[in-house]
């Protein structure tokens, strides 16, 4: 900034100094003196919200026995399709029974499908996309072929089929909604596998002639598990759903209330008595919006935490 | 001593590790093509001797490293440690022969999992060769040395079976459900149209592919039926077999646990970190420099050769 080009740099009054001599203005700095704030993540009102709701469901269904709840199968004299009450509060359904209570004790089997359902799925396509992920050979293209495979089978079919052939009982439910699970679950896991396997502890600790499994289990698996955890919420709120839709075709016992069932049972109210339906949808609606929210929201905290590791 | 051809290579016995005529190729996707990553490069290391390996960036410094350890095997070449040819290993001796050559990699953050604290991730070297101290169950063993052989058996059976197989299983299904079209038509009725037609008619020819194909698509189903029959009873003994060893190694945990820790302490401090402080943090929690000497603690806990 010296000698020839001095005349172009000198700095006339009023002007703002040109200090880095390309002509940018410089950002103004802040107060050195001032201490950096730590912003404290905040997880949100709809993260708790969220947590609220699905705290306070299932406390509701693990002591739904236990709560002054009336009868979920007892019909009630004069409630049929009658709406929302003090004494009965979502009203009674077609033949008269409590709404309210259907909803609690419904919550029950939705929510214990959902969980189980995607447990075995976690399990067996876990384990599956695991091995897949990490041996990248024979292995991983026999897997991958046989998830693909299927996955282009048509669920409702499998579904109905399952429900066809074995009945409609509970248990048959899981089962089917494992196996519909399991590929997603799968390709999920793999996926996040091979983004570390190529990472270099991975490589440190076969140098140090770790066994496959030890490697798998100890180095990978504890990478993987968090970013699963906020995957499996969001995966429990679809198999809801999912059973939602199979209680409405008549695969799921309807002895046993669940929401789909409720819903399947009041339709051909639905034009007389909305509320039979109403409700029920009410409650899967905001189960599995709660469920996707919370899920996404612990997504992105790791994620971010991700980037710091 | 480095360099092309092995003219510069001192006598064998008193080297510690000796690297014969090495290559690394690897494939250039499906096209048949391979990059030369390292060509033909010998060199031997004295007991006590550093040896620095200088070049541009891409030439195959690191390959070559992690060529001498079979991360992954190299194309040809030997690499003899103390005489004894390593690149012949496999399996088990190939593990026993890694841990006594140790590797500090270029980007200490990234070579240490995030997930376990330091004291853990120094001490692994020495849970892995303790845990290689107790004898493995004889199922365990038994699928060790079955599994190959089913790779190899099958690898076989699918280089024999690939075109053939299909097309006889395609003849003895069209069979089957041609046999079965032809006799679902009312006898002396009309006879069967479209596709049961076809294949009705088909049937009349396909006996001659069919039955062949049926026998020889037997030995596969056999062969099939036999290694899954075995492989489903060695999966389902092994964790029964594996009890035994489990007790073992919960028995002796608590003085190897002292030991570890012991031995995890000596050298944090040889490299320069307090222990104290050390030990229960994370990875990230440390700069880069403090990882690499993480990194070198880890590879000297085993005391390698040299």
């Amino acid at each position: 900034m010296t000698g020839d080009h001095a005349d172009f740099f000198d700095v006339e009054p009023g002007m703002t100094p040109l200090v880095d001599g390309l002509g940018h203005d410089l950002e103004p700095v802040s107060d050195p003196a001032e201490p950096p704030r730590f912003v404290r993540k905040r997880w949100g009102v709809a993260f708790w919200l969220a947590g609220t709701w699905l705290v306070l469901l299932v406390f509701a269904a693990v002591f739904a026995n236990v709560l002054p709840l009336a009868d979920p199968n007892a019909t009630f004299r004069g409630l049929s399709r009658q709406g929302p009450s003090l004494e009965h509060w979502f009203g009674g359904d077609n033949i008269g029974k409590d709404i309210f209570s259907r909803c609690i004790y419904g919550a029950r089997k939705s929510l214990a499908v959902g969980v189980f359902a995607y447990a075995g799925a976690l399990i067996i396509g876990g384990s599956l996309g695991l091995v897949a992920g990490y041996y990248r050979n024979r292995v991983e293209s026999t897997i991958t072929g046989a998830l693909d495979v299927m996955l282009a089978f048509p669920p409702l079919v499998l579904l109905i089929a399952i429900a066809a052939f074995l009945g409609n009982s509970t248990r048959n439910l899981v089962l089917a909604l494992t196996i519909l699970a399991t590929p997603n679950v799968a390709r999920i896991i793999r996926a996040l596998v091979l983004t570390f396997r190529e990472r270099e502890f991975v490589l440190a600790a076969r140098a140090l002639g770790t066994r496959n499994m030890r490697v798998m289990i100890r180095d990978i698996l504890p990478n993987v598990l968090p970013t699963v955890g906020a995957f499996a919420l969001i995966g429990v709120a679809n198999l809801i759903v999912a059973e939602g839709a199979l209680a409405f075709v008549g695969a799921s016992d309807p002895n046993q209330a669940s929401w789909g069932v409720m819903i399947n049972q009041g339709r051909d109210q639905l034009a007389r008595a909305p509320h039979i339906v109403l409700f029920p949808a009410m409650m899967i609606f905001l189960t599995v919006l709660s469920m996707n929210s919370m899920g996404d929201r612990v997504r992105e905290r790791l994620e971010v935490k991700e980037s710091n590791v | 001593m480095a360099g092309s051809g092995t003219a510069h290579l001192r006598a064998p016995e008193d080297t510690l590790l000796r690297v014969e005529h090495l290559v690394v190729e690897f494939p250039v996707g499906n096209t048949g093509l391979v990059v030369n990553a390292v060509s033909d490069v010998s060199f031997d290391v004295r007991r006590g001797e550093t040896l620095g390996l200088v070049g541009e960036s891409g030439c195959g410094k690191s390959t070559t490293g992690r060529a001498v350890l079979q991360l992954p095997k190299p194309t040809s070449g030997k690499v003899l440690l103390e005489g004894h040819d390593i690149t012949a290993s496999t399996g088990d001796d190939l593990r026993a022969v890694r841990s006594q050559l140790q590797m500090i990699f270029q980007d200490p953050i990234s070579s240490l999992n995030p997930r376990r604290t330091v004291a853990d991730v120094v001490a692994e070297p020495l849970v892995v060769r303790w845990l290689e101290s107790f004898p493995r169950s004889p199922v365990a063993r038994g699928w060790e040395a079955y599994a190959p052989w089913l790779v190899r058996l099958w690898n076989r059976l699918w280089a024999w079976g690939r075109w053939t197989l299909p097309i006889l299983a395609v003849a003895a299904l069209t069979w089957i459900v041609g046999t079965r079209a032809q006799g679902s038509g009312p006898v002396g009725g009309p006879e069967p149209t479209g596709v049961a037609g076809a294949l009705a008619h088909l049937v009349d020819v396909t006996p001659f592919i069919a039955v062949p194909g049926l026998v020889l698509l037997a030995p596969f189903v056999i062969a099939f039926a036999v290694t899954a029959a075995l492989w489903l009873v060695l999966v389902l003994a092994m964790p029964f077999a594996a009890i035994p060893r489990t007790i073992a190694v919960r028995r002796d945990r608590a003085r190897f646990r002292a030991e570890a820790d012991a031995k995890v302490r000596d050298v944090l401090d040889t490299v320069g970190l307090d222990p104290d402080v050390a030990m229960p943090k994370r990875p990230h929690e440390f700069s880069g420099g403090q990882c690499q000497r993480i990194c070198i603690a880890r590879a000297l806990v085993v005391d390698p050769r040299s």
